[in-house]
């Protein structure tokens, strides 16, 4: 008799929801975690080393490794997000064996092309001792490597260990640019920082292996996601060149700004003060990580279970409610206690700054950048559950929308005056904020729309 | 013949699905002798099948009034530029979402068919105005995402919502596909579909358009097939019923499916201003899918007489002495479960112990289904019946009905069996189970088919017993062989000559007068 025999079979039994539960927890606070860490180390370096004596010598030491900071962030930026996904994956794929040859795979790509730069820049540009030079390629070199061992130290459980991992390191640090200090000078206090850096990136390496042993030969199997994911590397990318821009653009265009040493240039007015206040983010990232974890993240898992596990319309659209709820509560709760925190650093900015030796104009640029750092801590959330549900394009626009108006606003304000000082990168903040907020919205609103409208028809 | 002037609009357009000329059977050489049969009428055949890949090879060669053949894959890939939203003004979609609301949730009681005519109207709006609407918009609209989960709210609120969802959309692909093969239905003065489904959507949906008549012949049920075909589908996901409601029957997304179809049977019908079946059982199943009793109409499938002349007489001159030392019962058939061969082999060991005479010829391939044979086999060695049961393979049914004094067909599912026609044209009467056409020819259809007398008797099906019982009264005599037999011929000769039945579907394609019968979609077409 006339029909068609089903054909469907295969195409029902082959739908995926692809990437629909890919762990992007992790994601955006990768992409947080190691300049929170780069700003804490220079301002407490700048601190302790600015008391210790020859200002001029060690100022030399202070703006290198910054400039390092800065540079190395910017450049593994892409690196770092896109191996935090591919790791990622494996681990969803049940590949956890993956992971480690990728580590050795980055950390090899990352020592080539910072070793090529370092080299170049610090022998070519940067007039000072050969052995400075060296072990300042050497720093740029080992610090971009910490930062892509910092995508996969978060995946570790051995919180100590990693606790310890930081200590000692950074202990080495110190006591080694210290000891050597007194040898060799300044390039004594370089070298030493070096061991102690080299130190931290084998003990990160230690850790990691402990956590996902397996074969120690480097896979580079990761590049392919350059060309697949491009969004979430031009995030890497666009977002820390949004956090960094206005410092060099300070260096180089200030009228407070002096030359260090060849290209290196250096603005304390400008750098002290917005280096002490992104201390102040210490405080509403854990905030802000804990109800991720706890809320967001169990009613992100919950949704997704249901859509996969046969759960009824009704169920999901509760469940989607409670996840509008989970990032409600958490953004409140950040604004309450972030909020409380930036209150009190304004209020008692004066004081702070002038205990620390610091002046009027610090104080103000300090107390502008607290609230920069306070909404840059929104966005940071914001771009979280961008993240969680996958929607890389928004977050790409606001991480570029941040990064252009950091630039703009900051380049205006150095044609202006002091007042004008550290305004482009709260500006950039709060229009990231809105932004990512609208974006949000409108992903949460569209949720379930998208996570099965965007489903495609053949496997 | 002269030469006709070159043309494209064909007198007929037979809109076939899963058929001629591609696959082989039945319904396809029914249509191959139509098209053949009918030479001064030009056909535009309009196929539709499954994929590409499964219909490699022409089975049959179209004759030359046959003008054009077009092909569409219902279970083809949509080609990309089909899986992204057409940019379709605002207005004109929202007009397209209303319609299509209104024939999906519509309240109770309202007209579901002119909601779905309203729905086809604005899609050709949409069309006419120079956009297009894919299944992209389908899967991307808001519109639709809001029609969806209002349906979900509404019709299964309790089900899976991801397999709701995906039985949506599965259930649309090829519907759109079908739909979206609108513009290539050739034109024609008639189209006339042998199936409803897809191939009764589209010949509805053209016949419409160019307001001229719209034509079905049913073989089987398309229907009802399509209902058993999903209740024993595993693809299809069946929620674990909760209450042990064995009552209930199937689950809300094999529903869906079987929703489908019934409303494409019913979209075919309405179109329809005549729906033939081949004999008045599947009527009935007509009007109970939502045929309109006046559309319907009976013409069986025929056979040419005259070709069986020699046997029939042959046979005559046999039987005029009396029974033979063997009488033959015929079973010629494939030796499949569906024509439950088994039941003719336990029949036949009741008959061979009252009546040692009797031989059973098993004509026909057995090669189809292998295991199936081998168990036949076994029973009749079980039996001891070696020399009674025989197993001939396919022969030429022509020189063997001669042989035959009469012939039998367990089956349990039958239309309307060729194989009876042609015993009856050669004078052969048949015991068949009551299935089908079978009661029918076996006993006639009308008072004056009826009054020609019994060509046979009717068993039950799965009954060795009822069956052994009616072959000995059958064979009782040559005296009765012959009386029955002379019914069969006479009734192949008066109701079922393939000249007539050509004839009268001649008549449908050249006399358009039988279409006057105002079609209800005609009546709801747009201003």
């Amino acid at each position: 008799m006339a029909g068609i025999g089903f054909r469907l079979t295969k195409l029902m039994q082959k739908r995926t929801f692809a990437g629909g539960l890919q762990a992007y927890g992790y994601a955006a606070l990768i992409g947080s975690g190691p300049w929170v860490l780069s700003m804490v180390t220079l301002a407490l370096l700048g601190l302790v080393l600015a008391k210790a004596g020859e200002a001029r010598e060690l100022d030399l030491f202070f703006v290198t490794v910054t400039h390092i900071c800065a540079f190395s962030l910017v450049v593994t930026g892409p690196l770092q997000l896109l191996l935090s996904r591919y790791a990622a994956d494996c681990v969803y794929a049940k590949q956890p064996e993956k992971v480690f040859p990728s580590l050795l795979g980055g950390l090899t790509v990352v020592f080539a092309t910072t070793g090529l730069i370092g080299f170049t820049f610090f022998t070519g540009f940067v007039p000072a001792p050969p052995a400075f030079q060296l072990a300042a390629a050497g720093v740029l070199m080992v610090i971009s490597a910490i930062w892509i061992g910092a995508v996969y130290v978060t995946a570790v459980r051995n919180y100590n260990a990693v606790l310890r991992c930081f200590a000692i390191g950074y202990g080495v640090s110190f006591g080694a640019a210290w000891l050597l200090s007194g040898w060799a000078g300044l390039a004594g206090t370089m070298i030493g920082f070096l061991i102690g850096q080299f130190v931290l990136l084998l003990a990160i390496v230690r850790v990691i292996y402990a956590e996902f042993g397996a074969a120690a030969v480097p896979s580079f199997a990761f590049l392919g996601y350059f060309k697949r994911h491009r969004a979430l590397a031009g995030c890497g990318l666009v977002y820390n060149f949004g956090i960094w821009i206005d410092k060099p653009l300070h260096w180089w265009l200030s009228p407070h700004s002096y030359q260090v040493s060849g290209a290196l240039y250096s603005s304390p007015l400008y750098d002290q003060a917005v280096f002490l206040s992104f201390l102040s983010v210490a405080p509403g990232m854990a905030v802000f990580l804990l109800t991720l974890e706890t809320t967001f993240a169990g009613r992100y898992t919950e949704f997704f279970r249901l859509v996969v596990e046969k759960g009824t319309l009704r169920e999901i659209l509760r469940t989607k409610a409670e996840m509008v709820d989970a990032i409600r509560d958490g953004l409140s709760q950040l604004v309450k206690f972030q909020g409380t925190v930036t209150l009190a650093l304004v209020i008692g900015a004066e004081r702070l700054l002038r205990s620390l030796g610091l002046g009027a104009v610090q104080t103000l640029v300090f107390q502008v950048t607290l609230v920069g750092v306070f909404l840059l801590v929104l966005f940071l959330a914001l771009l979280t559950v961008l993240f969680y549900l996958d929607r890389l394009r928004a977050a790409l626009a606001c991480c570029g929308a941040f990064a252009t108006v950091n630039l703009v606003v900051t380049l205006a304000g150095l044609m202006m005056d002091e007042r004008w000082y550290g305004l482009g990168f709260t500006a950039a903040a709060a229009a990231a904020t809105v932004l990512a907020g609208g974006y949000v919205n409108h992903a949460m609103r569209r949720l379930e729309y998208e996570t099965f409208t965007s489903q495609p028809v053949y496997p | 013949m002269t030469a006709r002037p070159v043309e494209n609009t064909a007198d007929v357009c037979l809109v076939l699905e899963g058929t001629y000329p591609y696959v082989q059977g039945g319904v396809s050489s029914w249509v191959h002798q139509i098209v053949t049969e009918l030479p001064e009428v030009t056909f535009a055949l309009f196929f539709l099948g499954s994929t590409p890949e499964q219909t490699v090879k022409k089975r049959y060669t179209p004759p030359p009034n046959v003008i054009s053949l077009t092909e569409v894959f219902l279970f083809e890939r949509l080609p990309p530029d089909e899986l992204v939203p057409g940019p379709v003004p605002g207005p004109a979609r929202a007009r397209f979402y209303a319609a299509l609301r209104e024939f999906y949730i519509a309240p109770d009681g309202a007209d579901r068919m002119s909601a779905f005519w309203g729905a086809i109207d604005a899609l050709e709006a949409i069309e006419r105005a120079g956009s297009r609407l894919t299944f992209g918009n389908l899967m991307r609209d808001e519109e639709a995402w809001g029609l969806l989960t209002e349906a979900c709210e509404r019709f299964a609120p309790d089900e899976s919502f991801i397999d709701f969802f995906w039985a949506v959309r599965f259930v649309h692909l090829p519907i759109w596909t079908a739909l979206r093969a609108r513009p290539r239905l050739p034109p024609a003065r008639l189209y006339h579909s042998v199936s409803t489904g897809y191939a009764g959507l589209l010949g509805a949906i053209a016949a419409r358009r160019q307001r001229v008549p719209y034509l079905i012949t049913e073989h089987g049920i398309y229907t009802k097939e399509r209902i058993a075909e999903i209740s024993q589908a595993t693809w299809i996901y069946d929620p674990p019923s909760r209450y042990f409601d064995v009552g209930e029957g199937m689950g809300a997304f094999k529903q869906l499916w079987i929703n489908l179809f019934m409303f494409l049977g019913e979209v075919s019908y309405a179109g329809a201003q005549r729906i033939v079946s081949l004999f008045e059982g599947n009527t009935y199943l007509q009007i109970e899918f939502g045929a309109e009793a006046r559309r319907l109409e009976v013409i069986p499938n025929g056979i040419d007489p005259s070709k069986f002349d020699a046997a029939c007489a042959q046979r005559r001159t046999r039987l005029a002495g009396g029974l033979g030392a063997e009488i033959v019962v015929g079973f010629i058939g494939r030796v499949v479960p569906i024509k439950d061969v088994k039941t003719l082999i336990r029949a036949a060991r009741t008959i061979v112990a009252r009546e040692p005479r009797a031989v059973f010829h098993i004509i026909g391939p057995t090669e189809e289904d292998p295991d199936y044979f081998e168990e036949c086999r076994q029973m009749v060695t079980l039996m001891g019946l070696e020399q009674k049961v025989l197993f001939l393979g396919p022969q030429n049914v022509r020189e063997i009905l001669s042989g035959l004094d009469v012939c039998l067909l367990t089956s349990i599912s039958e239309g309307l069996p060729l194989i009876i026609l042609e015993a009856f044209a050669a004078g052969v009467p048949c015991v068949a189970t009551d299935v089908g056409a079978c009661r029918e020819l076996i006993f006639g259809r009308t008072a004056e088919d009826k009054a020609i007398g019994r060509a046979g008797l009717l068993t039950k099906i799965c009954s060795p017993l009822d069956t052994a019982d009616a072959v000995l009264r059958v064979v009782s005599s040559a005296e009765n062989l012959l009386t029955m037999g002379q019914a069969g011929r006479t009734r192949a000769e008066r109701h079922y000559r393939q000249t007539e039945i050509m004839g009268k579907y001649r008549r449908f394609y050249t006399d358009h007068s039988w279409s006057a019968l105002p079609a209800p979609s005609a009546q709801t077409s747009a201003p």
